[in-house]
């Protein structure tokens, strides 16, 4: 039986590459008895998701002396 | 400096837009701010290279994200130096590699609404400020800017098994600052 840190592991990488058959046999049957670990592959999931949109979410500006900063610059160039 | 072109109204129109792109990206607002004014500014110089294919914030996007590539890649010689002696310091899991009590990743409740979700995003933002700079530029290249494993170790003059553990530990990290901070009150 592998270990939760080689199933994390697993899980990390199955979301980017394709396992082989002894390792995708190897995490099911970790995943089958582990609920942490089954926790830890939904939450990876959660923030792989958010994170692409992270963008649509947050609230910052610049402030107006960056933003004329800016445009004196352009002006300039 | 192209006469149709006014820089006030494109500074008004997508200045902030390009800073929200780019703080979460590189996690330094100095950084942020002087990529955006990059970013203006070569647009600024190549307008008569504009063809309307896409819009006009499209191809601002496209400008900002390259200069955003070319700041981790500049800066990954100074950040890959460490590498070679990075230690499993995080403490994720014990002797046995079982998740270790404090570690152990807890259900999270996701049902939120959409003011809680602005607040999870900064929260998720800060998190990734934690990472170090290597790790966040891996995670970055790979989850913001969707580039795949290959490319990523090519631009950063890493190894495959530096990546891995690189990306791994990102998630790892971020997970549990997310639980702490956001998930568990």
């Amino acid at each position: 039986m592998i270990t939760c840190k080689q199933a994390t592991k697993f899980i990390s990488q199955k979301e980017e590459r394709k396992l082989s058959l002894r390792q995708r046999w190897q995490l099911w049957m970790h995943l089958g008895v582990c609920e942490i670990c089954r926790i830890f592959q939904k939450q990876n999931k959660i923030i792989i998701k958010s994170t692409s949109h992270i963008h649509e979410y947050i609230d910052v500006s610049l402030s107006t002396a960056e933003k004329e900063s800016i445009i004196s610059a352009l002006e300039k160039s | 400096m192209p006469s149709q072109l006014n820089a006030t109204k494109w500074v008004s129109d997508y200045s902030d837009m390009l800073y929200r792109f780019a703080l979460p990206r590189v996690n330094d607002a100095e950084i942020a701010k002087d990529l955006v004014q990059d970013t203006f500014l070569a647009a600024w110089r190549n307008y008569e290279n504009f063809k309307g294919e896409i819009s006009e914030k499209n191809w601002l996007y496209a400008i900002l994200k390259n200069k955003i590539i070319d700041h981790f890649r500049k800066a990954s010689t100074r950040l890959t130096d460490s590498l070679p002696g990075m230690a499993d310091e995080e403490n994720h899991f014990d002797e046995a590699q079982h998740w270790t009590q404090a570690a152990s990743p807890n259900e999270w409740n996701t049902d939120s609404s959409p003011i809680e979700k602005k607040e999870f995003y900064e929260i998720l933002r800060k998190c990734k400020t934690k990472l170090k700079e290597i790790q966040n530029t891996v995670f970055t290249l790979k989850y913001l800017e969707g580039l795949d494993s290959e490319e990523i170790c090519k631009e950063l003059n890493i190894t495959a098994s530096n990546y891995w553990v690189l990306i791994h530990r990102a998630k790892l990290q971020l997970r549990a600052c997310l639980e702490k901070n956001w998930f568990i009150k």
